[in-house]
């Protein structure tokens, strides 16, 4: 059963929100918030990713982390996007 | 000898148009420093920001509050003619702001810190990209890169709408710890965390006088020389033909 879950994290570098369809495996995800990314339009790409990935801290964390390896974040850490995403899941 | 920078006072201008004149001047690559108020009032979201999340669309439509998006992160704000703004908008390589985001945000601070000294008020930097004057928030500054540029842009609350702030903006709940939170308490909730120029001074002031004091600070903290200048023909170009994009919803509900 997919149900849509939502949840908020604060992190040092802003407000992340998080909305995900899942259940073994990411069907949709959308990331939002006050924070800041370079470039801005790599959370798009991100949510693309995330799509298919298992709901595990090792998956969810390897694809967070291979974003991180292309972006620059102001305060947010790979930790808070990852924290932001289990509290919705 | 100074960088000599272009300064253009854009007076009152809508938000789409100022984004769409932030692009044109990105592409230029002419380094310069624009100041603006936001006319019509409206609320202007973070590049990231959900707009049914942040904003009570029914509200804001029935105040005929616009809602537009600005190619920076951060928070949404409600702009309006009760702020002066800037935008600093110069070449990515051109040694004019930082690149790195921290020390190009404490560079855009320290001009508004010193624009404020000018009144005699005592401002830091805090946080990621506040300016508080006694702890309360009197500027809220945002950034981008984009097409070989940096754009460094913010607002000064001269004054401050907190009643239509807080109609259309949404509860932001999870900055309070008290869920309790009512909507009546909103108001009381923006006052305790932002203050205003005329508020700390106990009066108005002309913005005309905060321009000159906004431009003096940028000119210290940059350590440029700023020219008074306007767009090129071939700005205006590229502003005009970017302007729908700014107003459309593809952007403006992008997220």
């Amino acid at each position: 059963m997919i149900i849509l879950k939502e949840a908020v994290h604060k992190a040092e570098g802003g407000v992340i929100r998080v909305a995900v369809e899942a259940d073994d495996v990411i069907k949709k995800i959308k990331i939002t918030g006050d924070f800041f990314i370079f470039p801005e339009d790599s959370i798009e790409g991100l949510e693309k990713v995330f799509v298919g990935t298992s709901t595990d801290d090792v998956a969810l964390l390897k694809v967070i982390k291979d974003f991180y390896e292309n972006i620059d974040s102001y305060g947010i850490e790979p930790e808070d996007l990852l924290k932001a995403i289990k509290k919705a899941l | 000898m100074k960088k000599k920078i272009r300064y253009i006072d854009l007076g009152y201008i809508d938000l789409p148009k100022l984004h769409a004149t932030e692009e044109a001047v990105a592409k230029s690559g002419i380094s310069t420093l624009m100041l603006w108020i936001a006319r019509p009032a409206a609320v202007n979201l973070g590049y990231f920001q959900s707009a049914e999340r942040e904003v009570d669309l029914a509200e804001a439509k029935r105040l005929g509050i616009g809602i537009t998006r600005r190619p920076s992160g951060g928070g949404a704000v409600l702009f309006d003619e009760r702020q002066l703004y800037y935008s600093i908008v110069v070449g990515l390589d051109s040694g004019v702001l930082p690149k790195a985001p921290r020390a190009c945000f404490l560079k855009a601070a320290e001009g508004i810190v010193y624009a404020l000294k000018e009144f005699g008020l005592t401002s830091e930097f805090k946080g990621k990209n506040d300016v508080v004057v006694n702890g309360k928030k009197i500027s809220g500054n945002a950034q981008t890169s984009r097409w070989g540029a940096r754009i460094q842009h913010g607002t000064l609350l001269l004054d401050f709408d907190i009643a239509t702030a807080a109609r259309v903006l949404k509860i932001p709940i999870e900055k309070v710890e008290d869920k309790g939170i009512k909507a009546r308490d909103l108001p009381g909730m923006i006052e305790e965390r932002v203050t205003t120029v005329e508020k700390e001074l106990s009066r108005d002031v002309d913005v005309e006088e905060v321009k000159e004091a906004l431009k003096s600070g940028f000119a210290r903290a940059l350590d440029v020389e700023l020219t008074a200048g306007s767009l090129t023909g071939e700005e205006k170009e590229i502003r005009d033909r970017a302007i729908s994009r700014y107003k459309s919803p593809e952007w403006v509900y992008r997220r």
